[in-house]
């Protein structure tokens, strides 16, 4: 079983972040051709995203069903709850997170190394930005993670976080912890986290990596 | 258990779907105060979407995560394969409708009752349509249900809004969805001999007719 994996995706890093917690036998590979969309890669993945994961040859994708099939597949330690009515919760944030915090952030990552910044636009998307954090505020019950037991809804959402942590200080923004108590303490228990801590060096890393070649110094 | 509807909703159909399908004891209701946005609904659910699932003590927001619920919490007449992997198609099939397919067909919506067409936009959006509904057709099994011999959650994911494709496609001066792509032609004609089917979409139909005589 193999991952298609690259680094600086905070899709990926959902991934790796299930993988590392589960100590899972999943090899982590790079894109085959260096590019999603290669032609190598559209061979095994027609829709040219990462990540996948390619079982007995067959390729599933996107990360929240790759979640799920991991959690079936490896069963221990599970990263759902028993209930179904908890597991519903857990699905609420990845869902959450995919569906309506991601895109504000994805939004405003080509203005973090635009030179003339487009006020309106960072505006605009910060005030999107806003609502949607305030929403996952009321989605979380951190004691100490997300929803209690460290849970694929916490895979879900540390990679984004870390991004999202970097881009409102970048952009001078209120960090997301100001005024979110369950976000403040889900943050400081996540990090604590060993898969987390590995998957967040990586995208880093990745991001340091990107941002060198566009020319952008990280403050950090 | 309650779920919070509107019938035109292609997302409040795939969990009536599934309701229908499992014959489960849960009631539909229309939204509080009739309006997404009303005090009423936001006071229950304040993301101000359609389906919600009233659980006991909690709400269950996303049509996924409560088809999710409901497979869960009634198992009897699945709706899920039994193996992970088959169970990862059948979400991929339904993550894909939700994040690629439905997208630019929804995005075309207000442009079939416009005065003012921007035909510019409904190219792009159609072409996207085309080719995500090209995906779609590599995706699908032989039959005769998306996934092969059994009905499952991918199914009902996407059959609310084939009807919806099957009616503005040509609106839009398109060629039917199913037009060049047998696996999906077979598909649509094979869901909707299902009762559980033919409810959903009788009920979109009705609902439909409605909002088009209050000049929606």
């Amino acid at each position: 079983m193999r991952l298609y994996n690259q680094n600086g995706s905070h899709f990926a890093a959902k991934c790796r972040v299930a993988i590392y917690d589960k100590g899972a036998p999943v090899e982590i590979v790079p894109i085959p051709g260096g590019d999603l969309k290669s032609p190598e890669y559209l061979r095994i993945y027609p829709l040219g995203r990462t990540p996948s994961l390619e079982v007995n040859g067959t390729i599933i994708g996107e990360s929240e069903v790759i979640n799920e099939y991991l959690e079936e597949r490896f069963p221990e330690p599970p990263l759902l709850p028993a209930t179904p009515e908890d597991r519903a919760r857990v699905r609420a944030v990845g869902r959450h997170v995919d569906f309506y915090l991601e895109r504000p952030f994805y939004a405003l990552f080509p203005q973090l190394a635009a030179k003339d910044k487009d006020q309106v636009l960072i505006a605009a998307q910060l005030a999107e930005i806003r609502p949607r954090l305030d929403q996952l505020e009321t989605l979380l019950a951190p004691a100490p993670f997300a929803l209690g037991n460290f849970s694929l809804a916490d895979c879900s959402l540390a990679p984004l976080m870390l991004y999202a942590q970097l881009t409102l200080q970048l952009l001078n923004a209120a960090p997301f912890s100001e005024g979110r108590p369950r976000l403040a303490t889900w943050w400081a228990a996540v990090q604590q986290r060993p898969s987390v801590q590995r998957v967040h060096a990586e995208m880093l890393e990745a991001a340091r990596q990107l941002m060198q070649s566009m020319d952008v110094s990280l403050a950090s | 258990m309650k779920l919070y509807n509107t019938n035109l909703s292609n997302y409040a159909s795939k969990c009536r779907l599934v309701i229908y399908e499992k014959g489960v004891p849960v009631e539909i209701v229309p939204i509080p105060g009739g309006d997404l946005k009303s005090p009423e609904y936001l006071k229950v659910y304040p993301m101000g979407k359609t389906p919600s699932l009233q659980a006991e003590g909690q709400m269950i927001g996303e049509s996924e995560v409560i088809n999710e619920f409901l497979e869960e919490k009634f198992p009897a007449k699945p709706l899920l394969p039994k193996d992970p992997e088959g169970r990862a198609k059948s979400r991929s099939i339904s993550r894909f409708h939700d994040l690629y397919l439905e997208p630019p067909l929804r995005a075309l919506f207000p442009q079939v009752s416009a005065k003012e067409k921007d035909h510019k936009f409904i190219a792009e959006k159609l072409a996207e349509v085309t080719q995500r509904l090209d995906q779609l057709e590599g995706a699908l099994s032989s039959g005769p249900y998306a996934l092969g011999s059994d009905f499952t959650l991918a199914d009902c994911s996407l059959t609310p809004t084939c009807f919806f494709m099957n009616l503005m496609l040509p609106m839009l001066g398109a060629a039917a969805f199913t037009t060049g792509r047998p696996k999906l032609a077979a598909w649509w004609a094979k869901v909707q001999e299902r009762p559980a089917v033919q409810k959903v979409l009788g009920e979109q139909q009705e609902a439909l007719m409605q909002r088009m005589q209050q000049g929606g």
